[in-house]
């Protein structure tokens, strides 16, 4: 016997939940006790500078990171939620699909690497300033400079969320344009390359409050629409199940 | 097909937005990123408006009025290709196309031409936060030159091979008004990395 | 023959590069000091709002869209010109003293 219908759709909705749950945890482990907000270490900080500041927020750093590294893995089933969503539209192939299931795989990667660095740098504080400032260093620009990851998962979701002909689609029109948007707010992400200070560098305007406030948007409200869509499959009585799925 | 011309025909009565609203979304979104550089600019700006004036000597007026022209007779291009498809005078429409493409071209040459010319001279945007700005924002703007280009190369094409009629343009709308945006963009870019001194 | 001025697309095209070229040419003018700037920020606005109501045709839109796009249009234009006028006028009265000058934002 295989698991029954009812079983497997509350699954979809916890998963598509987990995407809500990643973002309200990370508000806490990366933005209050990593110290990101209002504002990431500069990085125009020198290495004693910024040695100084991992040892007076030390504690909470440590645990941020430790956190944010277990709750990353939320990420995992909210990307495979969102799969599940485009190969109902993506009926002739799966490229798409996997795609953004490859993508939000990644995305979990690029962002424990970054963590991991700063986790290790608060591993011994007291090690050559230097050091720690080229862990930080890594941490920051894996988050920033691998934004292309992120955003392939976003266009892919985008792109077949615009061709769904349906006559209730998962993801209405504008949220597929509000995707692409989004996700090409990373862009200048890349720039934190160039520059230690400034709007593009890692802790200004357009290196870090637009790129990640566009992805949260992009979160909560792809989140909206997928729990919509697994309650209205929940709420449909069992033979309409199985003509959708024919 | 006769009895829909009058309903499709735009009218002042039928008041829409081209392309459907969903689309907008995304041209107003754009809107508040750009409106976001514009003002983080002129903050920055304030901090050193000497600084600034200098290094934009360095800029040619000339060649960047020459490219606000170049981009208003594209958009008023793909306008008079949008209203022929709408005539339905479907074989005029893909040459207005053809002017808006070529006229992207000769913006994108001249912004190839003024860049050369900077880094001819040592300028990059590592120079100083003028050149940065100076560098970043008409990068980010010509990346947005370059996908409409394509796009409208592609629907040229798609319009040739007779995918659009009056009652099937909603796509180009879409590209029209996304072309407009970037011509629009680049009206405020101009005066405030060429002209402000 | 049709009248091509009657046509308010091709009305706007004219407007807009007549509109370029005054914008261009006051630029060059140094005797009216930080006027050409805000000029130039002004014309850029008058431009701006053609393109949006005769190319993007929001002159034949839902009221409530437009007005959100002409409010818009006309708060970005005025933060700049206020921006660019004040910053000019503080630069003029002091050139040195860095105390003097509003800074908007960290310079960085």
């Amino acid at each position: 016997m295989t698991v029954d219908k009812k079983t497997c759709l509350q699954w979809e909705l916890l998963s598509a939940w987990s995407g809500v749950a990643f973002a309200v945890t990370y508000a806490f482990t990366f933005g209050y006790l990593g110290h990101t907000l209002p504002q990431p270490f500069s990085p125009a900080a020198s290495a004693q500078e910024l040695a100084q500041l991992y040892m007076k927020h030390l504690w909470d750093l440590r645990l941020g990171w430790m956190l944010s590294l277990v709750f990353i893995s939320l990420y995992m089933p909210w990307s495979a939620q969102i799969s599940m969503h485009m190969k109902e539209i993506e009926k002739h192939s799966r490229v798409l699909t996997w795609t953004q299931l490859i993508s939000g795989a990644l995305t979990v990667y690029v962002v424990s690497w970054g963590m991991l660095c700063w986790g290790v740098a608060t591993y011994r504080p007291d090690r050559f300033a230097e050091i720690t400032q080229t862990l930080n260093d890594i941490g920051w620009l894996s988050l920033e400079t691998q934004w292309m990851i992120t955003t392939v998962q976003m266009c892919a979701v985008a792109i077949v969320g615009l061709y769904d002909k349906r006559p209730i689609p998962t993801f209405p029109k504008w949220v597929c344009w509000l995707s692409i948007f989004c996700g090409w707010t990373f862009a200048p992400a890349s720039l934190t390359f160039y520059f230690k200070s400034g709007p593009f560098a890692w802790n200004g305007l357009l290196g870090f409050y637009v790129p990640y406030a566009a992805w949260l948007v992009w979160a909560l409200v792809l989140s909206y629409f997928m729990i919509k869509d697994v309650k209205r499959r929940m709420a449909m009585p069992e033979r309409l199940h199985q003509v959708a799925a024919a | 097909m006769m009895m829909t011309t009058e309903l499709n025909f735009r009218s002042t009565a039928i008041k829409r937005m081209p392309g459907g609203t969903d689309f907008w979304v995304f041209v107003i979104a754009e809107s508040l990123l750009f409106g976001s550089f514009f003002v983080t600019y002129i903050c920055y700006r304030s901090g050193s408006v000497e600084l600034y004036n200098l290094s934009q000597q360095a800029l040619n007026r000339g060649m960047g009025a020459f490219n606000t022209a170049v981009l208003i007779v594209s958009s008023w291009s793909v306008v008079q290709a949008l209203e022929a498809v709408r005539k339905g005078r479907v074989k005029v429409a893909p040459r207005y196309l053809s002017l808006s493409i070529v006229l992207a071209l000769v913006f994108l040459t001249v912004k190839i031409c003024e860049y050369q010319d900077k880094f001819h001279h040592g300028i990059t945007l590592a120079t100083n936060k003028f050149f940065m700005f100076y560098f970043v924002l008409t990068m980010i703007h010509m990346a947005h030159v370059i996908i409409g280009t394509v796009v409208l190369i592609v629907l040229r094409q798609r319009l040739v091979q007779g995918e659009y009629d009056r009652d099937n343009m909603n796509v180009l709308e879409m590209a029209a008004s996304y072309w407009h945006l970037v011509d629009l963009l680049w009206i405020f870019l101009f005066p405030l990395l060429y002209l402000l001194r | 023959m049709r009248n091509t001025l009657s046509h308010p697309q091709h009305r706007a095209l004219l407007v807009l590069l007549i509109a370029t070229a005054i914008s261009f040419h006051v630029s060059h003018d140094s005797s009216i000091g930080i006027w050409a700037g805000v000029a130039a920020l002004a014309i850029a606005y008058v431009k701006a709002r053609l393109v949006m109501l005769d190319f993007m045709e929001l002159r034949h839109a839902p009221r409530s869209w437009r007005l959100v796009f002409e409010v818009s249009l006309l708060v970005v234009s005025t933060v700049l010109i206020m921006a660019y006028g004040v910053s000019e006028r503080n630069a003029a009265l002091s050139l040195a003293a860095d105390s003097v000058r509003p800074y908007l934002c960290d310079p960085g």
